[in-house]
């Protein structure tokens, strides 16, 4: 049992430090394949949503930036980026040459920017006027370099005469360089260095060609460079056997090595591109046939659209397509992890320039696990933000107010009012016993009742354990709470005599294998499946009235797997035996059970109930069948979703849904009572005894207000507390407009507000509501302070 | 101006007035005017103030 260790401050950090490093492999800025087969690593994500917008303009900008010489490139690409193209396997890659085409034919502003940069005084030579001496000349002079340009021949455009029409690439060099000053030495041959070295140059960048003199460079050292006295001579282009998009890529490259160099002294030849470890989505991946342009051999604007659209965008973003906490709040992995730190770090820092961004957002993940099992990396998003909220809840910066709600409601199910451990009647011993989970009886009495009536007649000895599991405490951060609870639902086990524990929660089953390993447990459905439930039992253990009526029942089902239940494969196969035998007809969901959570886990509603209802309508929408699944919380948030939903129990036991409606959060803690009730009575043939202390007040609430207290949060026995008080100490407000009082109490950390009317004996409930502020009064009231003005 | 209702302390029996609080969340505080008794300190905050500015005052200092 590791449930009770809680970890020191330097084993906190250390925890942390390791999400933190998981991230040093996130594959974010991945290039995509295409962008990383191409020799000018073009950024095409931006390229291609400006196709598709027919922003030529701004796409020919993006292409400018990446290639230099766009006419040239547009005219000579040999498209690399298609043989890499996941589309290709499919039908055919996308036509990127044939859109740089017409994205080139189409812009109308393609002067380039002159660009107020300083002059600098820096010397550099380019020995040979080809396009890989002519882009990088022109990249220096972009940045205002001294920049002479050496050329045997007599013209600019070296091996592009035997390419291209001369009008083309002369006007594109023209254009892309009329801005920039250089020296051009044209008829003049450069033999060896030395004949150059009084001139000044701090580098020397040789692009002489294919069978061009190196000027002893190639392989030099690590790539193609090396030192003559204080100049670095650095070789690329066709030289070293590139072709002539490697080659004018080649030129770009060495101007920013060359720049390196002027900047620190060192010599960094760029490196060839690491293999892509981008990953395709298969789902944006459908068949969409390649556009063919008219006559003109361009697209028109539709067609550049089309096709710009059939590029799928790779790059690896599983996190922001499943990710609940990523996708909602539209922020990428690494972004989160920056915002948690920051959280982590500040969050006791006095000074309110520190934000602490992620407070909120760290309390808004489901823990539903889908993060890593996503992510090519295995990046646990969901580990390292359940982690913050244990060092912000050990800062005591967590705001109390988010957990609150279920950590009360955690105590009252392990109170004496709804808990109960019982060895089945007249046993000595338990082999099996079964633990409904806090939300099952909550929901319905039946729900435990039934199944537990039934496993007692298959096994006499199956023992009762009805308590919460501790899992609002771990979603809460409070590690010294789980612990404790974890602790009293081991003592409790063992009082049990040890038994293979019957789990109805996926979720509980979860949390036990995790923090109580050597329970050894099973869920209901595996056991319902393996002892042989039939049919023919279904209502058994009810009455008839209490039956539903079978019409009601859909034909087609999807099955909605609990994300806790997620590649239990036993688990998942029992239920859809189970299913299958009561006549339904099942489909599975498009992605069978890689889904996140319905929203309940994480108890997140109180932090951001924006984000709770996303994640509930995500869920909702994966089919329009009606579901059933096995998580009692599911069924209840899609059932408050008004998605038509079946627990599998609803189907096995046929559970009677009264009015269709869900109970309020006031009568699950009542459904809890009658629960114990009802088995204590029916099983072990005792009264309860222990029920909540009666009040002296009677309150009376309209349905309008309860369906607002229960959307709030706040229970009838808040209400009852504030009244109590009030009326008790008569602080309390009137307003002889309305006939009203108003008055609060402080709870922990919210504090509750009623409007309340008197109707003879009855306390007529006007309003309820809360805040989370606290009040500084209380020592006033308290008689400690005389001075009332705080 | 929209008159404000007249409240009533139910133990003092005076008629509240807007005075100073002070509030605090999160290691905060900050004051704010509410209608409150000038005798025994007793508070009154409308819905609309803990729906509204309260609750966002709340939501800024939960990331704070």
């Amino acid at each position: 049992m590791n449930g009770g260790i809680v970890p020191c401050r330097s084993a906190r950090r250390l925890y942390m430090e390791k999400y933190y490093r998981q991230y040093d492999t996130c594959r974010q800025n991945e290039k995509p394949f295409c962008s990383n087969a191409c020799p000018f690593h073009v950024d095409v994500l931006d390229f291609q949503s400006r196709m598709e917008n027919n922003n030529y303009n701004a796409a020919y900008k993006t292409f400018r930036n990446a290639v230099g010489f766009p006419d040239i490139v547009a005219a000579i690409c040999p498209e690399y980026c298609a043989s890499v193209c996941p589309r290709g396997d499919l039908d055919q890659a996308v036509q990127l040459n044939l859109l740089e085409k017409t994205c080139v034919a189409r812009a109308t502003k393609k002067e380039p920017t002159d660009y107020n940069v300083p002059v600098k005084d820096r010397k550099i030579a380019v020995i040979g006027a080809g396009i890989s001496g002519l882009a990088c000349a022109l990249r220096l002079t972009q940045k205002k370099y001294d920049v002479t340009i050496y050329e045997k021949t007599d013209r600019l455009g070296g091996k592009l005469w035997d390419l291209l029409p001369p009008e083309l690439f002369l006007e594109e060099i023209r254009r892309q360089l009329q801005f920039e000053k250089y020296t051009l030495r044209l008829h003049t041959e450069v033999e060896s260095i030395k004949e150059i070295r009084n001139e000044g140059f701090e580098a020397i960048y040789i692009a002489t060609g294919k069978d061009g003199f190196d000027f002893h460079a190639l392989n030099g050292g690590n790539g193609h460079h090396r030192m003559e006295e204080e100049i670095a001579v650095f070789a690329g282009g066709s030289l070293t056997g590139k072709d002539p998009m490697g080659a004018l890529a080649d030129g770009l490259d060495m101007a920013g090595a060359i720049e390196v160099f002027l900047k620190t002294g060192k010599r960094e030849y760029p490196e060839a591109a690491a293999p892509c470890r981008a990953v395709a989505d298969p789902d944006k991946l459908k068949k969409t046939d390649a556009v063919i342009p008219g006559d003109s051999g361009l697209f028109t604007d539709e067609e550049a659209a089309a096709e710009a659209r059939r590029c799928i965008r790779c790059q690896c973003d599983a996190c922001m397509q499943y990710c609940d906490v990523c996708a909602y709040h539209n922020k990428w992995p690494m972004r989160i992890r920056d915002d948690i730190m920051a959280t982590v770090s500040f969050s006791t820092s006095p000074s309110i320039i520190k934000k602490t961004p992620a407070k909120r957002l760290m309390n808004t993940c489901t823990q539903c696990g889908l993060c890593d099992e996503v992510c090519p990396e295995n990046i646990e998003i969901g580990g390292m933000l359940l982690e913050a909220r244990r060092s912000l809840h050990k800062q005591g910066t967590q705001p109390g107010a988010y957990h609150q709600f279920w950590l009360r409601d955690m105590e009252f199910t392990n109170s004496e009012f709804a808990a109960l451990v019982r060895k089945a009647p007249g046993q000595e011993q338990c082999t099996y016993a079964f633990f409904p989970g806090c939300q099952l009886g909550a929901a319905d009495p039946d729900y435990t009742y039934a199944p537990y009536k039934w496993l007692l007649s298959q096994r006499g000895d199956t023992g009762l354990l009805l308590r919460c599991c501790g899992v609002p405490a771990e979603w809460a951060g409070s590690e010294e709470l789980h612990g404790r609870e974890i602790a009293a639902l081991h003592r409790d086990w063992e009082q049990l005599g040890k038994p293979v524990m019957i789990l109805a929660c996926p979720a509980c089953r979860k949390h036990l294998m995790e923090y109580l390993p050597e329970i050894e447990t099973i869920s209901l459905y595996e056991v319902l499946d393996q002892w042989g439930y039939g049919p023919n039992e279904k209502g058994s253990a009810l009455s008839e009235e209490e039956r539903p009526d079978e019409n009601q029942l859909a034909e087609t089902y999807s099955i909605f797997d609990p994300c806790t239940a997620r590649h239990v494969a036993s688990m998942e196969q029992a239920v859809r035996n189970l299913a299958n035998q009561s006549g339904v007809i099942l489909e599975e969901l498009p992605k069978g059970d890689m889904h996140g959570c319905c929203g309940y886990g994480g108890n997140v509603s109180a932090a951001n109930a924006d984000y709770a209802a996303f994640v509930a309508q995500s869920r909702s929408r994966l089919s329009e069948n009606p579901y059933i699944t096995y998580c009692i919380n599911c069924r209840d948030i899609f059932k408050e979703e008004g998605k038509q939903v079946l627990h599998i129990l609803d189907l096995l036991f046929g559970i009677k849904d009264a009015d269709g409606t869900l109970p309020s959060l006031s009568e699950r803690r009542r459904n809890r009572m009658n629960l114990k009730e009802k088995l204590l009575k029916e099983i072990w043939g005792e009264e309860m005894e222990s029920r909540p202390k009666q009040s002296r007040y009677k309150l009376k609430f309209g349905a309008e207000i309860l369906e607002k207290m229960n959307r709030n949060k706040i229970l009838e026995e808040d209400v009852r507390d504030v009244i109590e008080f009030c009326e008790a100490t008569k602080r309390r407000t009137y307003d002889p407009e309305k006939n009203a009082y108003s008055g609060y109490r402080e709870s922990g950390n919210i504090t509750y507000w009623a409007e309340y009317r008197l109707q003879g004996e009855e306390y007529e409930i006007l309003n309820a509501y809360t805040h989370r502020m606290k009040i500084k009064l209380e020592g006033v009231w308290n008689g400690r302070k005389t001075n009332i003005d705080l | 101006m929209e008159e404000k209702p007249t409240l009533i302390c139910d133990k003092c029996k005076v008629e509240l007035v807007e005075l100073e609080v002070e509030f605090s969340y999160l290691n905060r505080s900050f004051r704010h005017k509410v209608p409150r008794c000038p005798e025994c300190g007793q508070v009154h905050i409308p819905e609309k103030l803990a729906g509204g500015r309260m609750s966002e005052v709340e939501k800024n200092l939960e990331e704070k």
